[in-house]
């Protein structure tokens, strides 16, 4: 060792609180995360001791396809894969059609005893053929732009969710959803599946857990 | 005379040991809080690794742990407040932000998180 290096002691009371700076600085690494953080959403399903999904009052549907039945059905499935809380079906007659939404009355008598989320609605489906242009590039077997018929599928569904022990509609939210297929033969179960899908993941995620996406620091 | 040398001799190293005793139980709750510290940074660590996998309710226990080996350990406040905030428990984790400044001497990243924590419960308030 060199006694030159340490003859100037005048040095330490530096570089000692610069190496503990250093090494204090070293030893904490912060690491970036985003974490999904749960924000009050507009239902809370803690209130409720049940969810009764209706079948929904259809004033059009494509023949043979009993649409009121079916999206009760993928709600019920839904709502059974994605949350922790007892959901049952029931099925009712709307003998006075859409007006049945606004008589409370018979909101309150369907569910019985306690407080129940009723998720009910209405849905109106039709088939409909429809010209497209489409481009398709120079290796495809038509190249260039072509008209292409092709089979959609429109979908407007009202989402009503009441209120049990008040029989009153404690939120609603329409939906107009649409999808094509250049299958012509192609079934309504499909496009029925794609488009309920979608309107799931627009509303019943966010609705009962609506979670928004924060950066926080972890540190080790 | 050489009875002497032994005598001197003996009592050096009686004297000597008896030092070494005293120096270890002088010692001995420093040697064991850095073994507390030492679990503790494997335990912070583990959490760390946890939470990255997504395993936050591990990450919660070993955090937890970190604070019983070693009450100071700003770094496990924190990351507990994180996994907290991440379960909806706001006001515990902004509490546990508070403990983590103290400890740390206001860190920057807990200060940041802290604020982040805060702006999200005054958010729930003005609703």
């Amino acid at each position: 060792m060199n006694k030159k290096n340490f003859k100037n002691k005048r040095i330490f009371p530096i570089l000692i609180p610069l190496i503990s700076a250093f090494l204090l600085i070293s030893c904490t690494e912060p690491m970036k995360v985003k974490i999904e953080i749960p924000v009050e959403s507009a239902v809370k399903l803690s209130d409720f001791n049940e969810i009764i999904v209706t079948n929904f009052f259809v004033s059009e549907t494509p023949k043979e396809f009993p649409a009121g039945k079916e999206i009760a059905n993928f709600i019920v499935n839904d709502l059974r894969s994605s949350h922790s809380v007892n959901v049952s079906f029931k099925e009712i007659k709307f003998e006075n059609g859409d007006k049945v939404f606004g008589d409370s009355d018979f909101w309150k008598n369907i569910s019985g005893e306690g407080k129940n989320l009723i998720i009910t609605g209405t849905a109106n489906i039709k088939e409909e053929k429809r010209n497209v242009i489409m481009e398709s590039s120079a290796y495809t077997e038509y190249p260039g732009r072509r008209i292409v018929p092709m089979k959609f599928f429109v979908f407007n569904i009202k989402i009503f969710l009441i209120d049990s022990s008040t029989g009153s509609i404690i939120s609603s939210r329409s939906f107009k959803e649409e999808k094509g297929y250049d299958t012509p033969d192609t079934p309504i179960e499909k496009g029925f599946m794609d488009i309920m899908q979608r309107v799931a993941n627009k509303y019943f995620k966010d609705l009962f857990q609506k979670k928004i996406e924060e950066e926080r620091y972890i540190i080790y | 005379m050489l009875d002497m040398g032994k005598n001197i001799c003996k009592n050096y190293f009686v004297k000597r040991i008896i030092t070494i005793l005293s120096i270890l139980i002088l010692f001995s709750p420093l040697l064991i809080s850095s073994d507390k510290k030492g679990d503790a940074e494997k335990n912070l660590k583990f959490g760390v690794m946890a939470s990255q996998k997504g395993l936050w309710k591990e990450a919660i226990y070993r955090w937890k742990r970190v604070i019983e080996l070693d009450p100071t350990n700003w770094k496990a406040y924190n990351n507990l407040a994180v996994a907290y905030e991440r379960e909806g428990m706001f006001n515990e984790a902004l509490n546990l932000y508070q403990i983590a400044l103290q400890y740390s001497n206001d860190n920057i990243y807990v200060k940041k998180n802290y604020q982040a924590c805060l702006s999200i419960i005054e958010r729930k308030e003005k609703k």
